[in-house]
């Protein structure tokens, strides 16, 4: 078993994960904000629509080569010529 | 089952990004809005928070990063679906969990949800939950659902890319350095002078004051004056917004809609899908007193009237939000960069905000903790203003006010908003009859709007009492207006419609002595019509 300053690494591994739980708590708690109260801000429409297009062209970024396959717009490959047979 | 691949870094900037946008302070939100409305209703320059709001969102952007790194390297340890159901706890479902609920933290804080339905801790359980059974039963669907949710917010983290800039753009904004409070040199007043008192209590219902009020309330300072004044039963409303109706008032035309500018300068459209056309100081009614010879005192919260009518006033206070998160415009780059740690330490510790205390006097109140009680006071017992306008934020729900013990808190119903509304009307009235000009002031009472229920129905603060005091949910639209001219000591009700927006030309013709009693007023409310 791997020992990492006197502890296994699954126990190492454990304590880990009970700090992230700790840490999870805690900005939970802060996250418990007191509710406002007011009106919508009429910008907060085209906000979304900024942040839904961003996603929506970072989605095509990533995708780009299986979007590509998809529609069959792959590179064609150029006939090798005859006398390289 | 083996171990989630380790994604590259870039992947991983890109997802800590992601989750950074759902972490950040909700004020984000505000400073990257195109309607600029945040920065028209605070006090400015917001410069150093919007720099370090940029700051913020590129270091949690880093820690978030770190943090998915380390989630990774922990589910390393764990190859096989056994060890995996072995696991302390579903740590993909806490994170997601987390996220949620700081998402919508942030989205409360910038106001775009306000529903008591939907809050941080049923954010939270409606992600983890899921997530949690989904590990129990099949960690190989839990496992798709932790991809497709860390492909989401990857997706998310797009944003970053024009956030950043555009936070950085924004933090340049030549932006004016607001004084909250003014009062002009003016010379020494010797004899006692006309005076008008323009008391503005925002969303005042004429429903719920006089014609259905609620079974027991008390309002004995709204009904002496009633009791002494012209009292108009059925104002046409402008409009529903403060930031729309006040404005519209003081300049003589209707508005439709309110916006700021990067400067934080107002800019209002007349008509829906009208062009936008900046605020001018000089064509509202305070410009037009100072032409009289009056001088010119305003307050009130929400609106930045020292800001916007700085030209035009003597005598100004205003009270705007406080920044959320413990952000000022005081502090430094780095002072706003830190101030969201401090104020998430508050949260965690229960510390609260606590009011100003009243000044120690023989006439002080408890509702002088309340700013523009305060400075209200203070405005109607300086002689020296002739027009003195004051925007008080009561009966505005949420309720804050305790009826049975006087004391301001946390919560109430509308109802006790409009006793406390009825007791600060007792101090300003109380105040004015001490002025040497208290027989020759004519005071108007009014506000911009009618209690929305259609607003406030279902949001954070609405009481049972709200709901038996509305008839269930019942809209009356008509606001309040009453005038009591010096000497009148009997009501007067008319009952014909009366527009709200012709309190611009009412208040005008009493400047100029074409209004100056019942008659003159009785005939000027026929031709509104």
């Amino acid at each position: 078993m791997t020992m990492v300053a006197g502890l296994s690494v699954k126990t190492l591994s454990r304590i880990a994960l009970a700090g992230f739980a700790v840490f999870e708590f805690l900005v939970l708690l802060a996250a418990f904000t007191k509710p406002a109260y007011g009106y919508v801000d009429p910008g907060s429409g085209l906000l979304a629509v900024q942040v839904g297009g961003s996603m929506l062209a970072g989605g095509l970024f990533i995708l780009r080569t299986k979007i590509r396959k998809l529609l069959r717009m792959a590179p064609k490959t150029e006939p090798k010529p005859e006398s390289d047979k | 089952m083996t171990s989630l691949p380790r994604t590259p870094w870039s992947r991983s900037w890109l997802e800590g990004a992601g989750a950074a946008i759902l972490l950040a302070p909700g004020l984000l939100w505000l400073q990257l809005s195109q309607s600029h409305v945040d920065a028209f209703h605070r006090l400015l320059p917001l410069t150093t928070v919007t720099r370090a709001l940029a700051v913020d969102l590129a270091l949690l952007s880093l820690a978030s990063m770190l943090v998915i790194r380390g989630l990774e390297a922990q589910g390393a340890h764990y190859t096989t679906i056994a060890a995996r159901r072995s696991v302390p706890v579903p740590v993909w479902a806490m994170w997601f969990g987390l996220l949620a609920a700081r998402a919508v933290a942030g989205m409360i804080v910038a106001q775009v949800l306000w529903w008591q339905q939907i809050t941080t801790a049923r954010a939270f359980l409606l992600v983890a939950i899921p997530l949690t059974i989904l590990w129990l039963t099949s960690v190989r669907g839990y496992d798709y659902a932790v991809r497709a949710l860390r492909f989401v917010v990857l997706l998310a983290g797009f944003c970053i890319l024009w956030m950043i800039p555009a936070l950085i753009v924004a933090s340049f904004a030549h932006q004016p350095h607001d004084e909250a409070q003014f009062r002009k040199p003016l010379p020494a007043v010797n004899a006692p002078h006309r005076r008008i008192v323009w008391l503005l209590f925002d969303e005042m219902s004429y429903d719920q004051t006089f014609a259905h009020r609620w079974p027991g309330l008390d309002l004995p300072n709204l009904d002496a004056l009633h009791a002494q004044s012209v009292t108009f039963s059925d104002v046409q409303p402008d409009g529903f917004y403060t930031e729309d109706v006040i404005p519209s008032m003081f300049l003589g035309k209707p508005i439709n809609d309110v916006r700021g500018t990067a400067a934080g300068w107002m800019i209002y459209q007349s008509v829906p899908n009208g062009s936008w056309q900046p605020f001018d100081g000089n064509q509202t009614l305070f410009a037009d007193a100072q032409r009289d010879g009056w001088t010119t005192g305003a307050l009130g919260e929400y609106n930045p009237y020292c800001r916007i009518l700085k030209d035009q006033l003597d005598s100004c206070w205003m009270g705007m939000p406080p920044l959320p998160d413990h952000f000022s415009r005081d502090k430094s780059t780095l002072g706003n960069v830190i101030a969201p740690i401090a104020a998430d330490l508050d949260r965690i510790a229960g510390h609260r905000a606590r009011l100003q205390a009243p000044a120690a006097s023989p006439d002080a109140s408890p509702l002088d903790a309340l700013g523009p009680v305060r400075h209200g006071r203070a405005l109607i017992g300086d002689e020296a203003i002739d027009l003195c306008f004051l925007h008080l934020p009561m009966p505005h729900p949420p309720g804050s006010y305790d009826r049975k013990t006087g004391r301001i808190g946390a919560s109430g119903s509308y109802i006790d908003n409009l006793a406390m509304a009825d007791r600060v009307l007792g101090l300003l009235m109380a105040d004015l009859a001490k002025t040497g000009d208290a027989q020759q002031t004519t005071v108007i009472l009014s506000s911009d709007h009618s209690w929305r229920v259609w607003l406030w129905r279902n949001t954070f603060g609405w009481t049972r009492e709200d709901e038996l005091a509305s008839g269930h949910g019942h809209f009356d639209p008509r606001p309040m207006l009453m005038i009591r001219f010096p000497g009148q000591n009997a009501p007067q009700e008319i009952s014909h419609p009366v527009p709200l927006l012709g309190m611009h030309d009412l208040i005008e013709q009493m400047m100029t002595g074409q209004i100056e009693n019942q008659q003159q007023l009785d005939a000027w409310a026929a031709q509104q019509q």
